[in-house]
Parts: C-alpha cells; sequence; structure tokens
C-alpha cells in the first residue's frame, strides 16, 4: 500500500509540475493577454482595463494560480476565454469517450497488426516476405497521418462512396455508443485504422527485433531441445519474453494518445474529442482550455504508467519481490 | 614481522529492502605479510568479493579498521590516499571489460602513470609488456587483438605499472582454460618473486590456490573458519567444511566424494550458531546455539569450530 | 557396463558461414549405459557436438554421420526431430538461471515438455513432475514446482533442469557443462546425480573443460581438440597413459592436490588454433613438442581396442 501512496504522490507532483508549466508559458507568450483577447478587436484601453479587473488579471500570478487551480478541480465551473460562459470541464468531459473508444479501436488493430506482421517479420527473417514487411512498415512510419486521413476521406466518401466497398461508411463524425453500437462502431472504424497504421509500423518492427532477440536466449534454446514446436515456440516462449518490453512502450503511446495525442485524426475525422479541444484551445490561444486538457493528458500518462508497472509485475515475477529464499 | 595489511575485526552490512539486511563480511581480521600470497576461499555469497574490495578501499567498513603498511587508508588525507593507492592494486576476472575497447593497449598502460602524475616513456611500457610476456609489437593495437589469457597478461601490467607492493586479485584465472591458467599463474608467481610483491588471491578453486598461495583463509557466510599455511591445511583440514572443499576438487586419481548436503544458506537469514551447522556431517547440538571463535591452533592454524577434526 | 552403441557421431563436419569450420572431424561413440566425458577447452568444439546431436547446432553446412540407435540424424525432418528431442535424447545447459524460461513457473515448464511428447493429462504430469523432482533430490518438491526459477538456489535449478530432462525417459542425456557455474560443494552433488542416471536410467554425454570432472564421473572419454577428437577411450585407461601429447599436455597442466608443489606448472606454449587458422595437417602439431614431419597430414584414429588417439606416434 506504500507504494500506492508514492503513485498518489507522484501523479500530484507532476500535474502540479505541468499546470505551472503551461500556467507560466502561456503568460510568457508574447500577444497572450486575455483581456485584450476578451474585450474584443478595437476595444477601448478603459474596456481592456475594465476586463482585467474583472477577470482578476491584474492580481499577482501565483493569486490567479491558484484561483485557476480552484475553478478546474474544487468548483469545477472554469470557463472559456474565448467562448464566454462556456465550461471547459464539462467540455473535457463530454470529449473523454469520444477520444477514449476511438484509442481503443485503434489499440486493437495495431496490437493485432503489430503481432502478425512483427511474427511474420521475424518468423521469415531475411527472406523476401520480411524484406516486404519491413518496407510495409517503413511506409506506413512515414506517411504523415493527416495526409493519410484526407486520403481515406477522400477515397471512402466522395470518390468511392458509391462502390460496394465504402458504401458502408457513414458521413464524417462520432456517433455515441449509447445511442447506436452499430453506429459507433462504423464512425470509427476508418478513423483508428488510419491512426493505428503508423504504430503497426513501429510496433511491428519493435516486436520483431525483440522477437528475433528472444529467440537467441537460453530458455529458447532449451525449449527447443525439449521438443517444443514452433507455433509453442514462437507463441508461448518467445512472445512471452519479448512482450514484456512492447508492453511499456504500449502503455506510454496509449496513454499518450488517450490524453489527446490523436490531435490530427480528430481533427480530419471531425471527432469532438480531446484532441479536437487541445487544438481549439491551441489555436484561440485559450488558457482554461488548455490548461483543462493538458492537466487531463497529463492524468492519463501517469495512470498509464501505474497501470503498465502493475502489469510489469504480474507479468515478470522477478520484478518487485526478492530473490531467492530457498 | 611487520603486516603490509592487517584487517581489524572488518564488518560490512548491506541495508536491503523490507528491514532486511545482508552481512556480508561479519568481523574478520587477517593479515598479508610482505610478499606473501593469502588466498581468500569460499562458495558464493561468502563474502570473499566484499572483502577484496572493503580492502582495496573502494568500500568503506562499517566497522572496524583497514591498516595499510600500519597507515588507515580511511583516516589519511586525500593526498595520503593517493599515494598509498599507487602501492595498491587490483587484478579482475573479467579481463575484456576491464579495458576500453578504443584505446591501443599502449594509452591503456599509460593510464596508470597519467593518473598518478608519474612520468612514463614507450621504452618504460614496452618493458612492461615483455615482463607479462606480451610482444612489443602490442603497443599500438586494441585489446581485442589479444586472447583471453593475453588480456589476463595486460591486466596484470597494468596492475604492476606503478610498482605496487600489494596486488589484490579477484578470481584472475577462474575465466581462463586449464593451459591458459598455468600460464597465468606461473606468471603471477615469477612477478611476485621478482618483484617482492605481496598478494590477496581470492579464488574458488583450491588446486589453483595450493599452487600460488602461502596460507588460506576458508570464508563461509561472512567469516574465516580456517586459516593456515597452505600445504599444512589442504593436506590435513581442521574445519570440516574446509575438508568438505578440498574433497570437491575433482582431480585425477580421486574417487567422487560423499557431497555436502544441501546449499550454501542465503547470507540474508545465516544459520544460528555455528553458521555451517546445517551442512556439517560432524555437528551436534552445541554447534547450533554456539557460534563458535576463531581460536590459535598449534601450526600457526586459526579454527572456528567446536570440534576441530585435527 | 558397456552395451550396444546407442549414439555414434563418425567424422562430422560444420562449416559455418562467417565463422568457418568450426568441427572438423568429430567423431565419437555412446554406448548404452555409458558416461561419456566429452572434455576439451574453450572453442575446441565440444558443445556444438552436444548441440548437433540434437539438430540444434548454428545453421550450416553439416556433413559426416550421426546415428542414434540406428536412424541416421542427418535425414530427419523437422518434425522427426520434435519427436526426438526431449523424448530419445535431452540436453541439460550450464546455466540453469537461464536455461528455464524466467517468467514461468518450474513445475509447468516440466509439464509443458511431457505434455508435447505423451498423451498425459494435466493432472498426472503435474503429478510426475513432482515425483521426478523428488527422486532427483529436490526437498519439499510439491513446493518446488511452485516456484519461478529466480526463487530457487543454483544446485535445485540444476536438479530441477535434470528432472525436466529425465521427464520422458530419454536414452541420453547430454549435460553442457552442467557444473561450471555451481559452487564446488554442489557440483559434487550435481555429479554424483548424474553418475546415478547413467548407472540407472540413460546414457549421459557429460561435455566440460575440467578434466578431474571426467576421471570422477565418466566411463569414457573423448578429447577435442580445435574442432577434432583426437583421443578417446575408457577413463582409466586414457588418464593414466595418455597417448596424443595434446592430452598428456592438458593433465599435466593441472595444479595437482597432494604431493609437492612444482615450482612451474608444465604449460602447453602458444594457443589453440582459430577455424580461419586451422592447420591442414595434425591440428595440434604447431603446439606439440614431439612433431615430426609426417604430422603434415591429418593422422587417423589408431590404437589397440578402444583406447585410441589421432597421432602419428601411436603405434
Amino acid at each position: 500500500m506504500k507504494g500506492v501512496a508514492s503513485r498518489l504522490g507522484q501523479m500530484v507532483l507532476v500535474l502540479f509540475g505541468i499546470s505551472v508549466l503551461v500556467f507560466a508559458v502561456f503568460f510568457a507568450t508574447p500577444g497572450s493577454d486575455p483581456s485584450v483577447r476578451i474585450a474584443g478587436r478595437g476595444a477601448s484601453p478603459e474596456v481592456i482595463e475594465r476586463v482585467r479587473h474583472a477577470y482578476g488579471f491584474d492580481r499577482p500570478l501565483p493569486m490567479r494560480y491558484l484561483t485557476m487551480m480552484d475553478h478546474l478541480f474544487i468548483s469545477r465551473n472554469l470557463t472559456s476565454y474565448v467562448n464566454h460562459g462556456q465550461n471547459v470541464v464539462s467540455e473535457v468531459f463530454a470529449a473523454a469517450p469520444v477520444t477514449l473508444s476511438l484509442v481503443l479501436w485503434a489499440a486493437l488493430f495495431w496490437v493485432a497488426g503489430a503481432l502478425v506482421f512483427g511474427l511474420i517479420g521475424a518468423a521469415f527473417q531475411g527472406e523476401w516476405i520480411d524484406r516486404l514487411v519491413s518496407l510495409l512498415a517503413l511506409i506506413g512510419l512515414s506517411i504523415p497521418v493527416f495526409w493519410l486521413g484526407e486520403m481515406v476521406n477522400l477515397v471512402s466518401e466522395s470518390r468511392f462512396h458509391d462502390s460496394w466497398l465504402f458504401s458502408w461508411v457513414p458521413p464524417l463524425g462520432y456517433v455515441p455508443f449509447m445511442t447506436s453500437p452499430l453506429g459507433w462502431a462504423k464512425a470509427l472504424i476508418l478513423p483508428a485504422m488510419t491512426l493505428a497504421v503508423a504504430f503497426i509500423g513501429l510496433y511491428s518492427r519493435v516486436l520483431r527485433t525483440d522477437l528475433l532477440t528472444a529467440m537467441q536466449d537460453d530458455a529458447l534454446r532449451t525449449a527447443r531441445a525439449k521438443g517444443v514446436g514452433p507455433w509453442r515456440l514462437w507463441f508461448c516462449h518467445a512472445l512471452r519474453l519479448s512482450g514484456l518490453s512492447a508492453l511499456s512502450l504500449f502503455g506510454l503511446d496509449f496513454a499518450q494518445l488517450l490524453g489527446g495525442g490523436a490531435l490530427l485524426i480528430e481533427v480530419v475525422f471531425a471527432l469532438p474529442g480531446v484532441g479536437h479541444l487541445t487544438y481549439q484551445g491551441l489555436s484561440t490561444l485559450d488558457l482554461p482550455l488548455i490548461m483543462a486538457t493538458v492537466l487531463y493528458a497529463a492524468f492519463f500518462v501517469v495512470i498509464a504508467n501505474a497501470l503498465i508497472d502493475g502489469l510489469y509485475r504480474l507479468l515478470d515475477p522477478r520484478m518487485g519481490r526478492g530473490s531467492h529464499d530457498g | 614481522m611487520k603486516a603490509l595489511l592487517q584487517a581489524r575485526n572488518v564488518a560490512r552490512m548491506y541495508k536491503l529492502g523490507g528491514g532486511a539486511a545482508l552481512r556480508a563480511v561479519d568481523g574478520i581480521s587477517l593479515n598479508v605479510a610482505r610478499g606473501e600470497t593469502l588466498a581468500l576461499v569460499g562458495e558464493s555469497g561468502c563474502g570473499k568479493s566484499t572483502l577484496g574490495r572493503l580492502l582495496m578501499g573502494f568500500d568503506r567498513p562499517d566497522s572496524g579498521e583497514i591498516l595499510f603498511d600500519g597507515q588507515n587508508l580511511a583516516k589519511c588525507s586525500a593526498r595520503e590516499q593517493r599515494a598509498l593507492r599507487s602501492q595498491l592494486q587490483m587484478v579482475f576476472q573479467d579481463s575484456a571489460s576491464a579495458f576500453n575497447p578504443r584505446w591501443t593497449i599502449g594509452s591503456a598502460l599509460a593510464e596508470p602513470f597519467r593518473i598518478h602524475g608519474r612520468p612514463w616513456s614507450r621504452q618504460s611500457l614496452e618493458t612492461l609488456l615483455n615482463r607479462v610476456g606480451l610482444s612489443a609489437a602490442f603497443f599500438d593495437r586494441y585489446p581485442a587483438a589479444l586472447s583471453g589469457g593475453q588480456r589476463q597478461r595486460l591486466n596484470i601490467a597494468r596492475a604492476i605499472a606503478l610498482s605496487p607492493r600489494l596486488i589484490v586479485a579477484d578470481e584472475p584465472v577462474s575465466a581462463l582454460d586449464v593451459s591458459v591458467q598455468a600460464q597465468i599463474v606461473n606468471l603471477l608467481r615469477h612477478l611476485q618473486a621478482e618483484l617482492d610483491l605481496a598478494c590477496l588471491f581470492i579464488s574458488h578453486d583450491l588446486a589453483v590456490v595450493r599452487q600460488i598461495s602461502d596460507r588460506i583463509a576458508v570464508m563461509y557466510l561472512g567469516a574465516i573458519v580456517e586459516e593456515g599455511e597452505t600445504l599444512a591445511l589442504l593436506a590435513a583440514p581442521s574445519h570440516p567444511y574446509t575438508l568438505a572443499l578440498v574433497e570437491a576438487v575433482p582431480q585425477p586419481g580421486k574417487l567422487l566424494g560423499t557431497p555436502l548436503q544441501g546449499d550454501v544458506p542465503s547470507p540474508l537469514s545465516p544459520p544460528t550458531g555455528c553458521r555451517f551447522h546445517t551442512r556439517c556431517p560432524v555437528a551436534q547440538s552445541r554447534c547450533a546455539v554456539d557460534r563458535p571463535e576463531l581460536q590459535e591452533r598449534p601450526g600457526l592454524r586459526r579454527v572456528a569450530c567446536h570440534f576441530p577434526l585435527v | 557396463m558397456t552395451g550396444e552403441a546407442l549414439l555414434s557421431v563418425s567424422d562430422l563436419r560444420l562449416q559455418h558461414r562467417q565463422a568457418g569450420i568450426l568441427l572438423d572431424g568429430v567423431s565419437l561413440t555412446v554406448k548404452r549405459g555409458q558416461i561419456l566425458g566429452v572434455v576439451g577447452e574453450s572453442g575446441s568444439g565440444k558443445s556444438l557436438t552436444g548441440l548437433s546431436v540434437l539438430g540444434l547446432q548454428p545453421q550450416g553446412q553439416l556433413s559426416g554421420t550421426l546415428r542414434f540407435d540406428g536412424e541416421d540424424l542427418t535425414r530427419f525432418s523437422s518434425r522427426d526431430w520434435r519427436r526426438f528431442r526431449g523424448r530419445r535424447a535431452a540436453m541439460i545447459f550450464q546455466d540453469p538461471m537461464t536455461a528455464f524460461l524466467p517468467v514461468r513457473r518450474i513445475g509447468p515448464q516440466i509439464v509443458e515438455q511431457i505434455r508435447v511428447h505423451t498423451a498425459l493429462s494435466h493432472q498426472a504430469a503435474r503429478e510426475r513432475v513432482v515425483s521426478l523432482l523428488g527422486r532427483m533430490g529436490v526437498p519439499s518438491p510439491e513446493q518446488t514446482a511452485q516456484r519461478f526459477p529466480h526463487e530457487l538456489s543454483g544446485g535445485l535449478r540444476q536438479r530441477a533442469m535434470i528432472a525436466m530432462a529425465l521427464s520422458c525417459d530419454p536414452e541420453l542425456l547430454i549435460a553442457d557443462e552442467p557444473t561450471t557455474a555451481l559452487d564446488v560443494t554442489v557440483q559434487t552433488q550435481i555429479l554424483t546425480l548424474l553418475k546415478e542416471i547413467g548407472a540407472r536410467e540413460a546414457s549421459v554425454m557429460l561435455i566440460t573443460h575440467d578434466m578431474g570432472v571426467v576421471a570422477q564421473s565418466c566411463t569414457d572419454v573423448a578429447v577435442l581438440y580445435a574442432g577434432v577428437v583426437i583421443e578417446t577411450g575408457p577413463v582409466a585407461e586414457v588418464l593414466q597413459a595418455p597417448l596424443h601429447p595434446y592430452t598428456k599436455a592438458l593433465l599435466r597442466a593441472i595444479p595437482p592436490m597432494t604431493g609437492s608443489r612444482p615450482e612451474r606448472l608444465p604449460v602447453i606454449d602458444g594457443v589453440p588454433p582459430s577455424p580461419d587458422t586451422r592447420p591442414v595437417g595434425c591440428v595440434f602439431a604447431p603446439r606439440c613438442p614431439q612433431v615430426t614431419p609426417d604430422c603434415a597430414i591429418r593422422p587417423p584414429m589408431r590404437g589397440e581396442g578402444a583406447h585410441r588417439a589421432a597421432c602419428v606416434l601411436v603405434p
């Protein structure tokens, strides 16, 4: 239980650090003075001054920071500087399920794809099929995701929308699971696949290398000397050994995407997710929105790290506990 | 005879997580005289390497003191320490990782001179190479060009570069093949005689130890159980553990002895009383509660056993 | 004591694309009930010989014959190999810490091997594992089967490894430096166990660098040097009256444990040849004190009876 407490402390520290950083950077950015923006174009200095006072921008920075944190975490009524009256906290909470759905779907494709391509690459090491897979992975890694997204849209939404292949594709946007599970799935499949492409490229390479390293391991030599067949060898032995390092990478990427890393995909496919909100906040220099989305993202990264650590401990008995007491 | 290196009641404990403590070295006293070779013998986890590090000054003991030439290393000024350090050198087991692969053999040999601000010349380094049986042609080559045995020779050359008075050698020949091992053992003995060099030879291999050492200290779970003159000790061990070690040396023309039961207990929870009593073939009830002290015996022998064999 | 030949290897050669010719004429026989010591220094090809018997040698050109109980191993398909490995011949390795899969418990790893080769139920396999561990001298075998490899001491791990190797009653056990990573007192325990196995359960091929280990635990010995078997024979004969100058020198280089202490240990000058500098003639000729012009041609094994050596000096 000591571990949980220290994790919590660590999380608070991380969130505090990030929020201070975001806050400080925002006010150090030239032209970011929110009073000018709130007052509107061509407002007189008196009006700006009045706005500044009304919003409390004339108070010292630490005070303003504390007020903002109070609005964000305790009274949870932090409002946007740009769209007056818009509550950013509820905004983020409304966007979270969209991102979560997208990333879950993407993770499904990317884990499956990475497993298939990684295993193929490792099993046929050096042969033409390995080289083909490696080339595909490189292409997948280097295609800009927004370009790929636009292409997918172009093909599936307009050019070939009437063909049998793409006639099922719904218009851009999101359908909540509660409204229609089928619609939810349909709306997410293409964005998720697009998002997964680059990750499949990266993970299949990582997994292939790890698998080949694992195959050189003494334990795998033992498995072969036992007479274990190729399927068991790859799946029960090599994958079990090499999956561990890919797992920690996966945890970080997954959390990063949940926190809004899928921004470009959300924008291209018009999904109202957290990434979309972050994009919106950044393009309008809306501090409350930026603060809310960034802290939300940091929260997920810390949580995911803790989860992955726990999983790691579960999968690798050598971690944590003391060794030989026999 | 005045001791060159003296350890008085040295102890080192490592604190581990969860309140556990590892008594790696538990109150050890020993002497190494000028030009003498003392072998530290024992199985894994007995603390022989930790003791070696303590004696080298790489680690500080929790209690007890270590005197080199009468001076306590821990209490010396930084400058005096440096001067003492040059008289105290170490040779490790893993000769492959002991050298930076991107440095030539010449510059690796010059390093100790550089560190201690001593003058050197190419000629003196080449003489050094010849002294350990390496050709001077290796001077401009890289460690990768050397075989395992040659690398260990280079290691020894680096250790004797500053004409030290004591070498601590931690399993210097265990990674080598028998025929190469014999070469290195011969080299060490030759150098010791030539340079009046004392040596603390840490090893688990009694056959090698018999060949190279004047005296042997046998360690078990952090403490010395028997100490004595090499040939006499190996011919007639007093401690049952020493006897078991001697019996366990596989040699042509000797039958496989009756093995000791069980494994070495974890140093995290050593047995009460005599630490060896759980595996001892002659243990009696007293051994489980009463820890025997290391006691002087006739013939310059020290034994920690209630029922010594000789 | 000696029965029919179980394994016979003759003139085994292995050429690796990068490393060169790793094995250059390995011939040896393991008879039923024998413990054959395969002894040599690092790089002599002793471990490779063991791996080749299971078809686990690194990719390369393999020639020569490998016969196991009349079957030609060089013609095995990968399916044949899978049925052979672990079932008819099993192997244990130097470091039992890394040889087990670190992330699974000991018991299931042994159960896996039993289930790969037999139709035993999970429950029956588990019971067999416990009884095997007990037979190998593992205290409280039920609990030990539930432990992870890192939770056991080196000696217990190696006993568990031997239990796994014997789990399908193989006819041949190949032990590759099984005691090198262990403490000396534990080494004696494992060697005693291997001796019992050799006498009762399976023939053993004990690969080691230590002539002392061979002397104490083997019935027969094959001495390897630079990828070539240079001497074979019953242990007592080879150790008492070695024929090959290399075997003689190797035995002399062992520091004695009794008698007077020599001023200098006898050494063999020079180093063993690497795969690409191996002489065409006798492989030991460049270091041999008794070299003759005849040594320029690789000598065949000669000698009377079971004790033979590849040296021109042997009548």
